[in-house]
Order: structure tokens, then C-alpha cells, then sequence
């Protein structure tokens, strides 16, 4: 049975039922006024715009594409796009433009997220039931964002509708959620809420862990020129205190251990956005809460220990745009944020784990702020300039660090169809993530720059080609960029990380440099839509005190990635979704030659490795293929329904995720393999609506 | 509403058949030997014993050419030429005690001079050298083992370890291990292959403590170790230069478990030229005790 379990729990995880309720409010008509409604086209948008490096995907169209294990993630269709590489197989991590995972910075309705992964990072936080807009920006970042140096990524949930009743409800077997929206005071005040709970440790008592999302938000429509919203997100990873060994043949075992952990994120913001009289100006106010901790207990024997560390944000944003002046789009704005961090509160107790004492932790705290302007200049029907300045601070150990941060644009219109784009942007990262390992761990910690660890900067350029048919609904682009990077953070060879309160003297600050070529296909309408996208890049680093000096690539440089995404509706009631992957392998350090020595002091001796330059080995490359076929039905005359077969990895081919040294009894010499996390699942889903 | 059951319970059926995982892909490394692997210790008669040999493929099972528990010869230094030079330009050669290990009690190490070893083997025509600095040991220096107790069947003991002439800046290291525990090196060394000795790549705490003093002043540090009544417990007590240290701390964090699991691997640093391990002088001060007298 034990050794189902993994196969099991992978059935849960894919098996997932949805049924989605909707409850029209009573009817009621109103007669409205005569409205002029004039809007580009998501294409000609696409070519027009001024922003470059960003994804015009819609939502609902990222959350086709097939998942793994049929659980349909934002994070990890966007993932599929160019630029933006995925870590660990399956897991929600980041890596844009050659940067590293917590160069994103992840905003929930305004709020920043410290930590955006359940369950060591398979999962994202966002339910997507709840879900409105999502917006990935990778490069010629508007002034108004700032904080990390590689990319962007606006979530935005639903505002509920004023007029009409809404559900959705979705069962699956290791997941529910449910969403409603309300209106309270009719064309007033309307309220959204949306949850999600896992349940595997209902089902499999051996598995004590759960996760859960709480995202609420309340809408009110003061009048035609104010509106006001308060969202409030709460997600918490909670593995209960299990004693190991107490079922079956590990009750062998003479050790009594126990281990707990809770980990979550907290968001409330509230925004306040507001239409001049004559429609000129407008502007957002937006004020909010950001929440991270962890807690870890755990338990040998007589020996207990208590870990828990958070961070905590307060911030309010002020933003105005000016739109009567002729040829000008003018904003301005200014962001101010209070940080808390509170690493390594420690318990200790037991002679075990005296070593790690008691400790309140470190209580630090940091105001950061910004101010910025931005225009955007038309020039004649063809060129078009935007030019930006972000001026951002921070205050750490007594001092202020000042850093002015640029922004420019330029596009030119070849025709209807097509534009060049280039755009040059500095971004400035006042905080790290202390982490050592490509998965979302719990003990992942967050600390700010201090007068020691300098905050991070990136310049980059990029330059891009740009196409549309509107009548087809295709895109096409092309993306060239560079990225100098400064100050980034790597850790000692052999840091300690954990409980390390004395966390700056295990970074090490150097350079880095990426640069690439993205191209980009979509079509959004017609029986057949997806995207198709590849990337060519190259990310490198350079520390004095690393791998001797010499430049090395970083940990997920990859060199070619493709990435094909279909849907197609065959016929009335059949459609299917496919995904085919592939990307050059991850480099990694890998173990040449091994030697003997004397343990220190000549007690004994021991064989020890040694391994060739950082990550100058490369594991093979990752091909994968996802497909999703999809029937629709209807069950009776009311409620009608489709249901999905989904296959992730149908080829079960080898993601290459980590190289392991193994015993080869056959040689009697060692050998070297590479494994992946998940081979083929298969999952089924069914949705009913009402 | 029955073809819809079966449809589902089709779809299950297919669902926990075709899931699987794939085998893994095996991946070629290149392989590297025969660079010179160098360390270094002072006996109690005021020796210097140099041990000399070569690095070995990464994928080679060294065990498999010593059912005897013996080091392979073809990794030893076996009849090479071993000399250390002073800084002041003296020069000693040192003399083959058996493969691989050469010695010489004819150094007159003084406090603070740096020397210079040089190794070289004629049959495969390498050499070798490296550089340190030699520090006289600290006179007082004392351990005390404390009884502290049996927690859940493990007997505990506190180490107090005093150096009252430490100096300012020194850095010394305190390495303790039981003769049990040394008789089970010489098992591992003898085990089959599959169980071979490759302790830093698999977890396995660093019995080692390191010290820095910030004042010339009395140093004292203590910490808890398990043993038994049974044992003898050999504890060192040593000053080592800074480069050593480094090479130490670095040993000591291959140990950590969370550095195991997600850290990056480590390359160990080293004085040795082109080469591997470290040339260090230092004669650490040894404590031996029967733990019968203290564990009641």
C-alpha cells in the first residue's frame, strides 16, 4: 500500500469535478443612455501600445492549456511564454530573462506577495475562480513599477457584478473552491468571495497537510466618478504535528518524531480611484497589508525546537494620470512602504538542539519609497516617445540609499499592421530572498539591502518587431534584449542558511549579464487559437569569491525553449488542447574525481569529491507533450456539462531535474543519472453548469 | 445518465493505469585523476609525516582493488622525491616511510615561519607543491569531559575545552573522535562497494569545532557530544593558520544537512598547486580519556 501512495495521491491531485452554479439576479430592465464605446482590438493594441515585453494573453486563454495533473495554474501557462523559464518540473517558479526567482515582483490587487507557491511551489496562491486579469511585464517597465529588477506580474481579482447574482463551485478529489458574487446594495456595493482547500489529508490520514485561499473583495460604486475597493487575500500551507513511525513497519524505529509546519500569506488593500469632473484626470489611492511567516516545530524524543520568521509590509500607493493636454499622456505618482522583518524567532529545547538557543529574532525595520513621472509623447501618427523617471529609496542601518531609476520608449508605426519598439529600463531590488534550493521552501527568507549588501540593479535594452492581422486575431513578435545586472546576491560555498542571524556574512555580491532573442506567435479567435513561442538566451554570473573569479552561467540558463500551445474545436462537441515542450537542459556542477584524505587531526580517513566549475555541465534537454481532449454534454435541458481527459508528459519521456552519483552493480563502478519528478498523468475532470 | 457512469469509470480506469514514471537517463561526466593530493601532520615525536598520492576517477569504486582494506597503491605518491624549504631558504628532504607517506624529524619548525613543501613523482612526472605557516601550540590548553546525563538512551557528555594563551586573531580547532569510532573508519575502508566510504556526499556531521580568538586573552569554549562508557575519547586541540581555518569551516559546512540537501557542492579550498587536500603544520595537543571514569 505504501507504495501506492504516490500514485494515488498524483490521482487525486488530477481527478478534479467542478461544477459552477450561476444565479441571475431577478431580471430587471433599465433603459440606458446612448454610449460610444470605442476600443482597439487586442492586436492592434498589441502593435499601437507603447509597452513592450509583455504578455497579451487573456486569462481564460492561459488556463486552457493543459496542466499538469489537470490542475490549471496561471503561473504555469505563463511559464509556456517566451522569456520566462519554469525551475523545478511542476513547480510554480520563475526565471525571467535570466533572473532569478525572486526578481518577480507579484502583486495581488496592489499588494505585494512574499511567497505566491503551496506545497513547496506545485501549486500558485491564486484560486483561479477568482481571477480577473493577469499582466507579466518583462521589460520597458512603466516608472511606476519598481522593487525588482526582472519582471512584473499584476493579478487582479474579479469585482463582483452590481447586478446580478453569481456561483461557481468546483469539487475535486484533493481540492474545492467556490466562489460568490453579490450585489448588497443594487448598482452600489457588490461582494466577491472566493475559497479553496485541498483535502488530502482527509483522505490519506498519512499525509497531515493541507492548503487553503480566502480572496474577498468588496466593490463600491460611489458614484459614475469614484469607485471603491477593499480585497483581502489569506492562504496558509499547514502540515499538522505527525508522529512518524507510528503505523506499520517504520513503528520499528525507536525514535519518536514529530514535525509541524504553517506557513502563509496575508493581503488587504484598499483602492480608491477616482474621474475628474471633466474627465482629464484621474487617479488610484491604493493602502495595503502584506503578511509572510512560517512557523516549524519539531520534535526528537526529549528535544523540541520552535522556528518561526515573517515579514510584513504596510505601504500605500498615490497615483495620477493627465489626459487633456494634446500628444501627452502624463502620470505621476508616489509609493511609500514600511517593511518589518522578523527572521529567526527560535525555541529551543533538548540537548540536541541547545546549540540553536533561544531567540526573539532580529527585528528590522525599513521604509522604502518612490516617487516617479511619466510621459508619453506622440510625436506625429507614426513616432511615439515615452520617457520615464523613478526615484526610489531606501532607509537601512542609519543611512539612505538613493537610486534614480530611468525609463524610456520609442515606437515607430512601419504601417496599420506593424511597429518597432525599443525601450531601455533600470530597475533597483532592495530586498533578497535567502534561499538555497529551486523549490519554494518555508525557510526561504527575505532581507532587506544594508550598508554591507549594496541593492541589486539592472539596466536593460530591448528591441522589438512587431506584427498583427486583426481580422485573424494573430500577433506576431520579435524581442531582442540585453540585461546588465549588479549586486546580485549568491551565498557562500557552504552557507549557512538556517538560522543564521548573521545572514550578510553568508551573501557574496557580484554581476550578471542575459541577453536573448524571443519570438512569438498567437492567434486568440477562431476554432483554432494558442501560441507558439521560442527563445534564445544566454544568462551568466561573475563573484570574485566564486567558481575562482570565472564568469559561469546561471543555474537556469537554458539556451533554446520552444513552446507550442493549441485548441482546437473539432467538431460541435469535441475539442482538444496540446502542449509540446522543449528546452536545452540546466546546467549543472557535476562531480569529476574524488580523493582520499585524513579527517582532521588524522582521525581516520575519508574520501571526498571534486566537482568541475560551477555549472559548467549540462543535463540533457526536456521535451514534453500535454494534451487535453474535451467533450461537451448535456446532462439534462438546464444543466449542461463538459468533461476533460488530460495527459501530462504523454510520451513519458525524462524532465532531467537533478544528476544523482549511483552504485552500478552490473560495472561495479559508480554512474551518473538524471531524474525527473513526474512521468505520465492522467487525469480526468468534469464540469457541470447550472 | 448510466453511459455517463460508465464513461467515468472508464476514465478512472485509464487514469491509474497510464500513470507512470519514466526510467532515468544516464549521463556521462567526464572523468579526471592523477592530480596530487597532499596532507600533513606532526607526530609526537616531533616528525613531520607527509602523506602524498594522486585523485581518482569520480565513478572508480576504490574498493575495488582492496579486499585487504589497504589504500589502492596506483593512487600513492610510491617512491617520489618529498622535501620541505624554509622560508630563510633551508631545506629538508624527507624519507619514504612506506607508499605514499614520507617523513622526517629533522625540522626545526619556528612560530609564525611559513614553508613550502615540494613533491615530486618521477614515474609519472608530477609535482606538487604548497605553502603554510606553522604556529606553536597552545601550552595550557585543557578538556574536560562533564557527565551530563542519558536523554532517550543517548549518553551525553559536555567537552569544556580552555585555552588560556590564546593570542589575538589565532584560530584553533578542537576534533574529537572515539577509538570506536576510529575502528570503524578501518571497517568502512574494507566495505563492499556499495557501501563505500563517500562521507561528505552523504550526511554526515563533521565532528569539529572551530574557534577564533578576539583578544589575547583565556579562550573557552564547551559543547555536548553522545558517548558511551565504553569508549575512549581522543579530543585535539589545535592552532592552525588562516588558510587552514578557511579550509576547515568549509569541511565543517559539507556536514550541515541542509547544505546537503539544497546547497550548491562544494569544492574544498587547498594550498596544493594544480592539486588537491592541504598542507598544514600543526601538532594538536591530544586528550585521551576513559569515559568509564566519567559517565557514572
Amino acid at each position: 500500500m505504501k507504495a501506492l501512495h504516490p500514485l494515488l495521491f498524483i490521482l487525486f491531485l488530477g481527478s478534479t469535478a467542478t461544477v459552477q452554479a450561476a444565479t441571475d439576479s431577478t431580471a430587471t430592465t433599465r433603459q440606458l443612455g446612448e454610449v460610444t464605446v470605442k476600443a482597439r482590438s487586442n492586436t492592434r493594441q498589441f502593435v499601437e501600445s507603447m509597452q513592450m515585453g509583455k504578455t497579451e494573453l487573456p486569462v481564460a486563454m492561459l488556463l486552457k492549456a493543459p496542466a499538469i495533473g489537470g490542475e490549471a495554474d496561471v503561473v504555469k501557462a505563463l511559464q509556456l511564454t517566451p522569456g520566462v523559464k519554469s525551475g523545478t518540473e511542476g513547480s510554480i517558479g520563475m526565471y525571467v530573462r535570466g533572473g532569478a526567482n525572486d526578481e518577480n515582483l507579484i502583486l495581488l490587487d496592489g499588494a505585494p506577495l512574499y511567497n505566491a507557491g503551496h506545497l513547496l511551489g506545485f501549486f500558485s496562491v491564486f484560486n483561479n475562480t477568482a481571477l480577473k486579469d493577469v499582466q507579466l511585464y518583462k521589460s520597458g517597465f512603466g516608472a511606476k513599477y519598481g522593487g525588482r529588477l526582472s519582471s512584473v506580474m499584476d493579478v487582479r481579482t474579479k469585482e463582483a457584478s452590481l447586478t446580478e447574482y453569481k456561483g461557481d463551485v468546483s469539487i475535486g478529489t484533493i481540492s474545492s473552491s467556490a466562489s460568490v458574487q453579490a450585489p448588497i446594495i443594487k448598482d452600489k456595493l457588490s461582494l466577491m468571495v472566493a475559497g479553496r482547500r485541498t483535502y488530502i489529508d482527509q483522505v490519506m490520514k498519512t499525509v497531515p497537510y493541507h492548503f487553503h485561499d480566502l480572496n474577498a473583495k468588496l466593490y463600491y460604486m460611489a458614484d459614475s466618478r469614484n469607485r471603491f475597493c477593499i480585497s483581502g487575500y489569506t492562504g496558509s500551507d499547514v502540515l499538522k504535528p505527525y508522529t512518524y513511525g507510528s503505523n506499520g513497519e517504520e513503528k520499528q524505529a525507536k525514535d519518536d518524531i514529530q514535525s509541524g509546519m504553517k506557513m502563509g500569506n496575508n493581503t488587504l488593500s484598499a483602492r480608491w480611484n477616482h474621474v475628474s469632473k471633466n474627465s482629464k484626470l484621474s487617479g488610484d489611492v491604493t493602502a495595503y497589508y502584506s503578511g509572510f511567516s512560517y512557523a516549524i516545530d519539531g520534535k526528537m524524543n526529549s528535544n523540541t525546537i520552535y522556528m518561526q520568521s515573517a515579514i510584513r509590509d504596510m505601504g500605500v500607493n498615490g497615483d495620477v494620470r493627465l489626459s487633456h493636454i494634446a500628444g501627452h499622456k502624463l502620470s505621476a505618482g508616489f509609493q511609500f512602504v514600511n517593511h518589518y522583518f522578523n527572521p529567526n524567532i527560535v525555541s529551543s529545547n533538548g540537548p540536541l538542539v541547545e546549540r540553536f538557543g533561544n531567540s526573539n529574532g532580529q527585528h528590522l525595520h525599513n521604509n522604502e519609497a518612490a516617487v516617479y513621472l511619466n510621459d508619453e509623447v506622440r510625436i506625429d501618427s507614426n513616432w511615439q516617445i515615452a520617457a520615464g523617471m523613478r526615484i526610489s529609496g531606501l532607509s537601512t542601518s542609519g543611512k539612505i540609499l538613493l537610486h534614480a531609476e530611468p525609463r524610456l520608449g520609442l515606437r515607430y508605426m512601419i504601417n496599420e499592421r506593424s511597429s518597432i519598439k525599443a525601450s531601455y529600463a533600470r530597475m533597483v531590488q532592495y530586498l533578497h530572498m535567502v534561499s538555497g534550493s529551486s523549490l519554494l521552501l518555508p525557510t526561504d527568507l527575505w532581507y532587506p539591502a544594508t550598508d554591507k549588501i549594496k541593492p541589486a540593479i539592472s539596466d536593460q535594452a530591448s528591441l522589438g518587431y512587431y506584427y498583427s492581422i486583426p481580422n485573424a486575431g494573430i500577433s506576431i513578435s520579435a524581442e531582442a534584449y540585453y540585461k546588465w545586472m549588479q549586486h546580485l546576491s549568491e551565498y557562500k560555498e557552504g552557507a549557512i542558511l538556517l538560522m543564521n542571524d548573521k545572514y550578510e556574512d553568508e551573501l557574496v555580491q557580484g554581476k550578471g549579464r542575459a541577453y536573448g532573442l524571443e519570438l512569438f506567435v498567437s492567434k486568440t479567435t477562431g476554432r483554432f487559437t494558442g501560441w507558439a513561442g521560442y527563445t534564445w538566451s544566454v544568462a551568466q554570473r561573475q563573484f570574485d569569491s566564486l567558481n575562482g573569479g570565472k564568469e559561469y552561467y546561471a543555474r537556469y540558463d537554458r539556451r533554446h525553449q520552444l513552446s507550442l500551445v493549441g485548441m482546437y474545436d473539432v467538431v460541435k462537441n469535441w475539442s482538444v488542447s496540446t502542449t509540446v515542450v522543449y528546452a536545452t537542459g540546466s546546467p549543472f556542477t557535476g562531480q569529476t574525481s574524488q580523493y582520499l584524505v585524513p579527517k582532521p587531526g588524522f582521525a581516520g580517513f575519508e574520501t571526498l569529491p571534486a566537482y568541475t566549475g560551477r555549472n559548467e555541465m549540462r543535463m540533457s534537454a526536456a521535451f514534453r507533450t500535454d494534451v487535453d481532449v474535451a467533450y461537451k454534454f448535456n446532462i439534462s435541458r438546464r444543466i449542461k456539462a463538459d468533461a476533460h481527459l488530460s495527459v501530462y508528459n504523454v510520451f513519458n519521456r525524462t524532465q532531467p531535474h537533478s544528476v544523482r552519483r549511483i552504485y552500478d552493480e552490473k560495472s561495479q563502478t559508480y554512474k551518473y543519472q538524471q531524474r525527473g519528478l513526474f512521468g505520465t498523468i492522467t487525469a480526468a475532470s468534469l464540469n457541470i453548469h447550472l | 445518465m448510466y453511459s455517463i457512469k460508465i464513461v467515468f469509470l472508464l476514465s478512472m480506469l485509464v487514469m491509474f493505469y497510464s500513470c507512470r514514471k519514466p526510467e532515468p537517463l544516464d549521463i556521462k561526466m567526464p572523468q579526471q585523476k592523477d592530480a596530487p593530493v597532499i596532507s600533513a601532520t606532526i607526530t609526537d615525536a616531533e616528525g613531520v609525516v607527509i602523506s602524498a598520492g594522486y585523485s581518482m576517477e569520480s565513478i572508480r569504486n576504490i574498493s575495488d582493488r582492496n579486499p585487504q582494506g589497504k589504500i589502492p597503491r596506483d593512487i600513492l605518491v610510491d617512491s617520489g622525491t618529498v622535501r620541505i624549504s624554509e622560508g630563510n631558504g633551508a631545506a629538508y628532504s624527507l624519507y619514504r616511510l612506506s607508499p605514499g607517506v614520507y617523513g622526517s624529524n629533522e625540522l626545526e619548525l619556528k612560530d609564525g615561519s611559513s614553508y613550502t613543501l615540494h613533491v615530486t613523482d618521477p614515474k609519472k612526472g608530477t609535482t606538487a607543491t604548497a605553502t603554510t605557516t606553522y604556529y606553536v601550540q597552545p601550552q595550557g590548553s585543557s578538556v574536560t569531559p562533564v557527565y551530563k546525563g542519558i536523554r532517550n538512551g543517548d549518553t551525553l557528555c559536555t567537552l569544556q575545552v580552555a585555552i588560556p594563551d590564546a593570542q589575538k586573531d589565532a584560530r584553533y580547532f578542537i576534533g574529537y573522535t572515539t577509538t570506536k569510532q576510529l575502528r570503524e573508519n578501518v571497517k568502512v575502508m574494507s566495505a563492499p562497494g556499495a557501501q563505500n566510504m563517500s562521507a561528505i556526499a552523504t550526511f554526515e556531521p563533521k565532528q569539529l569545532e572551530l574557534l577564533q580568538s578576539k583578544a589575547t586573552a583565556a579562550l573557552s569554549h564547551s559543547f555536548t557530544i553522545k558517548a558511551s562508557a565504553g569508549d575512549t575519547l581522543v579530543v585535539q586541540v589545535g592552532r592552525v593558520d588562516e588558510g587552514y581555518y578557511k579550509y576547515l569551516q568549509a569541511y565543517k559546512r559539507t556536514g550541515y544537512l541542509i547544505n546537503q540537501l539544497t546547497g550548491e557542492p562544494i569544492n574544498l579550498p587547498t594550498n596544493v598547486q594544480t592539486g588537491y587536500g592541504y598542507f598544514a603544520l600543526c601538532k594538536p595537543n591530544r586528550y585521551v580519556f576513559d569515559m568509564k571514569e566519567y559517565i557514572k
